[in-house]
């Protein structure tokens, strides 16, 4: 197993177990750091924990889970909600539903529809044109550019952002490709570049 | 002896005739036999039953029988012949338990244990691969790789032991058979049937079921009977098409000692006694959700050379197996070092991942696995 969370603590800190050494013990809030990109800077995609009992294990847990999914993405969502989005487009404290739909998309992203499973929630496929379920919905900034910053809300995300619901499945598949990705000014499709006004 | 009459004909047909030389003879006796021979048929009444001897040989057909009045008990053991059945016609419902198919389960033999021998005893953790425990209330689960008390066809086993607290029967071991990449069950719309092999002193202690986690809904073996020896304890179940998640479960409901073995997930309403896979092809499959790069001390030589302090250096770790999802990557240990910090994972893919090392000095920058325990392990778990 992995430095693998167990409880995610109200400060910020998580209990963590350490399966194959038989360690376990709290990891500080301070400690609980993002991965770092190539080129230096917060990656939101990882979270970085490390053994607290100083044994020098070390685990890079991706925003998808990994290796435990649905405390793993929980841990994700908790640190967004508190301390914001290294990528700026979640700030800290916000208490909507944007940090859910930011990390939601983020997790998508990286293993595909019905990967998003936070605190154990019944697997979730937002597009499944076989079962009638065709559009989607995204999280889009209110500026000229309407970046792409959520999926699927589960509330209300703030005057600086506005919801759109696309109804081709194959926009959902765009998406999950493309990052950053822009919302075209019909709010029909998913772009790469924005397309303003 | 007076003049009597004939037995095997009866009512009009029951033609008298004359025994002794000076019986009266009378033309109806005639005319009566006449009528006899004529509606002869060795029916009732109608002249002598007809016996098997005067039937010769070959000569009944097929369209003598009447259909469908063929008892098993006619036929001869051994005697049907794969020709006499139709092509494409042996459905899986006539298929014994013996007869081997395809095992849709991760390391069913409990024969694969990369994460190392145990105990395991933590909730939500892994022993063998691909089985994790789930431990309900107060209760606890310990389980153990176990060399002495496997079934046939294995060389290990699975020790648990389990303590009932408040769990109310709901620690379990489990396995997610297999998922699809975009999160759908691969055997939705399919039966599918489940036999583990289960060994246990404890009566009604253990049972196996198998979890449709989109009904919330079990459908159980019978407990084992607690004799102290392996039995097949089975399970079967028509995945509904719109499922999610099924799961495959040993339920512990009292406290015992359980050794399990030999978990079979087949399609099809029968289930099937374990077929051993092939070493390679088993752990194949385990690597797909878990891996450990640097099993060797000294395997992985992480070395080049920094012309300043603080240079960074990344290397790409290839996995030797996809992994399902994208998975946590551990650096375990403290690695064996040159002018260098300790390896950092810079990201991971399904493929590979990422290792930078910085050098902290000018001159040659190195980190290598040498002490023991030190490596790098891939968990995905889809």
């Amino acid at each position: 197993m992995s430095v693998r969370p167990v409880t995610l603590n109200a400060d910020g800190s998580i209990d963590v177990v350490y399966d194959e050494r038989g360690h376990s013990g709290t990891v500080a809030a301070a400690d609980v750091v993002w991965g770092t990109s190539s080129g230096g800077s917060a990656d939101h995609n990882y979270i970085m924990l490390e053994c607290p009992d100083g044994c020098g294990g070390a685990s890079a847990w991706p925003v998808a889970g990994g290796a435990a999914a649905p405390i793993a993405q929980q841990m994700f969502l908790e640190k967004v909600q508190r301390e914001g989005c290294p990528c700026g487009t979640v700030e800290a404290g916000r208490s909507d539903a944007l940090p859910e739909g930011h990390v939601r998309l983020n997790c998508n992203r990286m293993d595909g529809p019905g990967r998003w499973q936070p605190a154990g929630a019944e697997l979730l496929r937002e597009v499944d044109p076989q079962a009638g379920k065709t559009s989607f919905q995204v999280i889009y900034q209110d500026t000229a550019e309407q970046m792409i910053t959520g999926l699927e809300p589960s509330g209300g995300v703030g005057p600086d952002h506005k919801l759109a619901v696309l109804h081709d499945p194959t926009e959902y598949d765009v998406l999950m490709r493309t990052d950053p990705a822009y919302l075209s000014q019909d709010k029909a499709h998913i772009l790469a570049t924005p397309e303003v006004a | 002896m007076a003049r009597t009459n004939a037995t095997n004909f009866s009512g009009g047909l029951q033609f008298p005739y004359a025994t002794a030389a000076n019986d009266i003879f009378k033309k109806e006796d005639v005319q009566v036999l006449a009528q006899a021979v004529d509606q002869h048929t060795h029916a009732p009444g109608l002249g002598h039953a007809l016996a098997a001897s005067a039937i010769p040989n070959g000569t009944i057909t097929s369209a003598m029988i009447a259909d469908g009045t063929i008892a098993t008990a006619d036929l001869a053991d051994g005697s049907v012949t794969t020709a006499k059945h139709a092509d494409a016609s042996v459905t899986n419902a006539k298929l014994a338990s013996d007869v081997g198919r395809a095992n849709l389960l991760t390391n069913g033999g409990f024969e694969n244990w990369q994460r190392g021998n145990g105990p395991f005893a933590t909730n939500g953790g892994f022993c063998a691969d691909r089985w994790a425990l789930s431990i309900a209330g107060t209760d606890t689960l310990s389980v153990s790789m176990n060399a002495a008390n496997w079934d046939v066809a294995s060389v290990r086993s699975a020790a648990c032991t389990f303590v009932l607290g408040s769990g109310a029967g709901q620690t379990c071991l489990l396995q997610i058979p297999i998922r699809t990449q975009d999160g759908n069950i691969a055997v939705a719309g399919k039966t599918i049937s489940l036999s583990v092999r289960v060994k246990a002193s404890t009566a009604n202690a253990v049972r196996v079921a198998i979890f449709d986690g989109t009904a919330s809904l079990n459908t159980y073996s019978a407990f084992h009977t607690g004799d102290g020896t392996y039995q097949s304890l089975t399970a079967t179940y028509a995945v509904p098409s719109n499922n999610a998640t099924i799961q495959v479960v040993v339920y512990f409901a009292a406290s015992c000692t359980a050794y399990l073995d030999n978990a079979m997930l087949v399609v099809g309403s029968q289930p099937c006694d374990y077929v051993p896979m092939h070493p390679a092809d088993d752990l194949a499959r385990c690597l797909r959700y878990y891996e450990v790069l640097g099993e060797t001390s000294g395997e992985i030589s992480l070395t080049s050379y920094a012309g300043a302090a603080s240079a960074p250096f990344d290397w790409t770790l290839p996995y030797k197996a996809r992994k399902a999802v994208t998975p946590t990557v551990t650096k375990n240990g403290t690695w064996s070092l040159a002018n260098a910090s300790q390896p950092a994972l810079n990201g991971s893919g399904v493929g590979s991942v990422v290792v930078r090392v910085t050098g902290t000095a000018t001159g040659t920058v190195s980190a290598v696995n040498t002490a023991a325990g030190t490596n790098i392990t891939v968990e995905a778990n889809p």
